[in-house]
């Protein structure tokens, strides 16, 4: 049965604020993050004839993470191309502290994600393990790894 | 530092309209869809339509071209004194030149519109 309007927009309020806070430890800049978050969810209203309501938010945080690493393969093209960006990365108010910013920044992105959907949005490895098209174990490493190399890297500044 | 890094992470506030923004563009892309889809079907319509339409010609050229040569056939087998056919009106005309003869040979009301 494919999902309803309303199925969506409830998905939506319920995980926008997780979703953000995800994709903003990934891109870094607010305008980003909304465009990601609003195309993953029209991706997976484009496809809702074939979407089941109960793997409505896994599949939104898939699209979002798919969108999210496209991003930063571009910008990363564009940077290698010496093109200038405009996706410049937010110092906002609410931003999240410098020494955070530059923990997470030394992580590999495969690691960056796991810690993030695990301890920002809640997810069980399991959960996780599906999303991301990897096995548990991998998961469960990635995370072990990203604490670590967290800690390791915010010691000095403690 | 024993502290759980989701402790430490900051919670951010999305930017509002977001929920908006996304309602407009389901609309949008309903009302889209809902064109799309007979659309998507167009070539296969015309498809039927040039088939329901051209094939029953074609097939009562293909039987008027039948009776025609089966007319001329039975003609050209009558003897050569007189001109015979089963399926069409045969008519000599006369002509000035006195070794050639003229006959139309014309299919029936039925056979032709056939």
């Amino acid at each position: 049965m494919p999902i309803s309007e309303a199925q969506l927009t409830a998905c939506y309020q319920d995980s926008q604020r997780r979703l953000y806070n995800v994709l903003h430890r990934l891109l870094w800049n607010a305008q980003d993050c909304q465009d990601v978050m609003h195309e993953a969810f029209m991706q997976v209203w484009r496809r809702r004839e074939k979407v089941e309501a109960a793997r409505l938010e896994a599949l939104v945080f898939t699209a979002a993470l798919n969108l999210a690493r496209n991003q930063l393969r571009w910008r990363s093209l564009r940077s290698f191309a010496g093109i200038e960006d405009n996706h410049c990365v937010t110092a906002a108010a609410d931003d999240e502290s410098p020494a955070i910013k530059r923990a997470l920044g030394q992580l590999p992105l495969a690691q960056r994600q796991v810690l993030l959907l695990s301890e920002i949005a809640g997810f069980s490895t399991r959960e996780i393990a599906a999303m991301l098209g990897i096995p548990e174990g991998t998961v469960g490493s990635r995370k072990h790894q990203a604490l670590a190399r967290m800690r390791d890297f915010m010691e000095p500044s403690q | 530092m024993n502290t759980s890094p989701t402790k430490i992470f900051r919670e951010l506030e999305p930017p509002p309209g977001g929920q908006a923004r996304l309602r407009l563009a389901m609309a949008s892309e309903t009302e889209r869809t809902g064109w799309r889809q007979p659309r998507r079907w167009a070539p296969a319509f015309a498809a039927i339509l040039l088939v329901t339409l051209v094939l029953p010609f074609a097939s009562r050229d293909k039987g008027r071209e039948d009776q025609a040569r089966e007319a001329l056939e039975s003609v050209l087998r009558s003897p050569a004194n007189g001109f015979e056919s089963r399926t069409a009106k045969i008519k000599e005309n006369t002509t000035p030149s006195t070794g050639i003869r003229l006959v139309v040979m014309e299919l029936p009301q039925d056979v032709k519109d056939s």
